[in-house]
């Protein structure tokens, strides 16, 4: 029903880890979730059919433009929610994704090179939305953020004019071992960023509500 | 009068009516077809390449050398550096020469190149052999 691409031409944002924490925390709401691997290096895919421990969701490896854009086509009759990961660089298969998406998240670290992405990223959803005279909302979520620290500050300054969400990702170890552990944050301060992305997703209409839907896929 | 009050009235019955309904959306609340948004994707980003390289096309070359009697001339262009130097990064991984390479780039995209081009050409002596 709802297609959320996450995506960003600069390599190495948290793409992955974003995807992962929502297919995962979503799949453990009871909903049908769907995830495409577009990155032909297939992290989320790997994690989700082997490191992945949450209640099971439907994960595929694809990053042919073509084959991509009929798999979101279908995955999206069948599932509430398909996530699409996309791989860090300009490609075909992303601007495919980010055409069918019904959203578009950007991860972004505090880098000069990640603000410049992000607002190329934004750009191009921007441009897209107006040649397939759709609506694609996108929205930075900033990542390992230390709040603390001056270069988090004026990064987020620096990409000011984006649209971004309240949420942000802190730099915590919980969630690099997301990768290894296969287990989606449910508690410390990664549970409670997991919480409130999810949250601020679904207050934007992003995701599907888990009490209307609570059909779990195979 | 009687005209006028026809008149707002029936402009206050079509106002009544009118619900957003009635206005059209300029933008689709559908999903977009699949080959439309690869067709959108390729048209709005021409220059992108695909997310995964296809391999590339095998250039055949026979086995025994050409004695052609082709004239053979220089070409010489100017490129940056870090062309150059991705040039012979890339020939390097292939087993290549440089200018094999750029030798099947060409004949790849359809330039008809003479199978002498297309050959490692490099003298045994400057080889090591």
């Amino acid at each position: 029903m709802t297609v959320l691409v996450i995506a960003s031409s600069k390599g190495g944002p948290g793409k992955t880890l974003v995807a992962s924490l929502i297919a995962g925390s979503l799949a453990a709401e009871g909903l049908a979730v769907a995830a495409i691997d577009a990155d032909p290096t297939a992290g989320l895919h790997r994690w989700a059919t082997t490191t992945y421990e949450g209640p099971p969701f439907v994960c595929h490896a694809e990053a042919d433009e073509e084959r991509l854009a009929h798999l979101i086509g279908s995955m999206a009759t069948s599932a509430a929610l398909v996530v699409v990961d996309t791989a860090g660089f300009g490609n075909r298969a992303a601007t495919v994704a980010m055409t069918s998406a019904d959203a578009v998240l950007v991860p972004m670290l505090p880098g000069e090179g990640d603000v410049t992405e992000a607002e190329r990223t934004v750009r191009l959803v921007g441009a897209l939305a107006v040649a397939a005279r759709r609506d694609i909302p996108a929205r930075v979520v900033l990542n390992r953020q230390r709040d603390t620290t001056a270069l988090s500050r004026h990064a987020a300054a620096e990409a000011g004019s984006l649209p971004r969400l309240k949420t942000t990702l802190s730099d915590l170890v919980a969630f690099g071992e997301v990768s290894f552990s296969g287990k989606v944050p449910s508690g410390g301060k990664a549970g409670a960023e997991t919480f409130a992305l999810i949250r601020e997703l679904r207050e934007l209409g992003w995701l599907p509500d888990a009490r209307v839907s609570s059909v779990k896929t195979a | 009068m009687m005209y006028s009050s026809i008149t707002a009235s029936s402009k206050q019955q079509a106002a009544s009516s009118r619900t957003p309904r009635d206005m059209k959306d300029l933008k689709s609340r559908a999903p977009i077809a699949p080959d439309e948004a690869v067709r959108i994707a390729r048209e709005t980003a021409p220059h992108q390449p695909p997310a995964l390289a296809a391999a590339p096309a095998l250039v055949q070359v026979s086995p025994s050398p050409v004695l052609s009697k082709v004239v053979s001339a220089m070409l010489a262009q100017r490129f940056t550096e870090v062309t150059l130097d991705n040039l012979a990064r890339v020939a390097r991984e292939r087993g290549l020469t440089q200018k094999q390479l750029i030798a099947q780039a060409l004949a790849a995209v359809g330039v008809e190149v003479h199978p002498d081009d297309l050959r490692d050409r490099t003298p045994a002596r400057r080889r090591g052999g």
